[in-house]
């Protein structure tokens, strides 16, 4: 028992990482294949649809290059809000998982506007086949977003509680890491789906 | 006497990739490109280009960007292959996928 009482820490594994941070990233590169699943959808079907709305109809790139913009300053909040736990600034941690959580608030928010616009201007779920798989697609992404917000707030929470040292950082790191997963799918859809015309 | 852990193991190391992060002016740097970058995407949507060079250019700015986060938000950059492995692969049995089911439709019609 003496040997396993003695047993290395967990960040000092035969692989050199702490065994969340590899489950994480395996975790990531399984969501690739569901995100690289739903785009390949939607590019499949792209210019399919027999009857419209047609993209060229609903989009309007600008709100939506606004939106990605949002979303890129989120994932440089989120790397400060690391840094800062790193250095052991607690106050400034609590300031940029705010202002992520805000961000990816308002990235939300821009996104139900353009659904709900979206629907106005007749493209629902069952319309065609673009307004099927564009709705999974960004719905999914929309998902994983309203997923980070919320363990973004509990980091927050646990950290106004004094429950998240600096010791914690790689808690901090994790939601980082799927916070960054979710920016960089969303680089992916904005250029497939949005930016390249059928 | 136990030995040091990494005495016994000796494939066990820890890493401390911390130490080469990048300053939080330099992630201030990336943010700004990554935005100017956005805004040229934005801008070359609206150029009057031949389709192919179209798809090429976003392509090749997205995935600039794509690897600008991974690279540097995400670190791997600084971490070890490991994990750019785990992750590529992802990437990849992404891309062979959709590659087979592409086929797959090629081939049906």
């Amino acid at each position: 028992m003496a040997e396993v009482a003695a047993a290395p820490h967990l960040e000092t594994t035969a692989t050199g990482y702490d065994n969340r941070k590899l489950f994480m990233w395996v975790f990531l590169a399984s969501d690739c294949m569901l995100f690289g699943s739903l785009i390949g959808t939607f590019l499949l079907y792209k210019g399919r649809s027999l009857s419209g709305p047609y993209p060229q109809d609903v989009f309007n790139i600008p709100y939506t290059s606004v939106s990605t913009f949002v979303l890129l300053m989120s994932s440089l909040t989120m790397v400060l809000a690391l840094s800062a736990i790193q250095r052991g600034d607690h106050r400034a941690l609590r300031v940029w998982l705010l202002a992520t959580a805000f961000l990816g608030t308002t990235f939300l928010g821009g996104q139900a506007y353009e659904f709900t616009d979206f629907v106005h201007k007749g493209l629902t779920l069952e319309s065609n086949l673009f307004g099927t798989t564009f709705f999974v697609l960004t719905g999914f992404h929309g998902a994983h977003v309203s997923v980070g917000v919320v363990m973004l707030l509990s980091l927050f929470i646990l950290s106004v509680r004094g429950k998240l040292p600096q010791s914690s950082s790689l808690n901090v790191e994790l939601v980082g890491l799927y916070w960054h997963f979710v920016d960089v799918v969303w680089i992916v859809i904005f250029t497939l789906v949005y930016l390249i015309k059928p | 006497m136990s030995e040091p852990a990494a005495t016994r193991f000796p494939r066990i190391v820890r890493r401390t990739e911390h130490a080469h992060q990048p300053s939080q002016a330099r992630y201030v740097g990336i943010a700004v490109f990554l935005g100017v970058v956005t805004a040229v995407e934005t801008a070359v949507y609206y150029a009057d280009i031949i389709k192919g060079l179209l798809i090429t250019i976003l392509v090749f700015l997205a995935a600039i960007k794509f690897a600008t986060v991974a690279s540097f938000f995400m670190h791997l950059r600084f971490d070890g292959r490991l994990l750019v492995f785990i992750f590529c692969s992802g990437l990849a049995l992404a891309a062979f996928a959709f590659l087979i089911v592409l086929s797959s439709m090629h081939n049906l019609r």
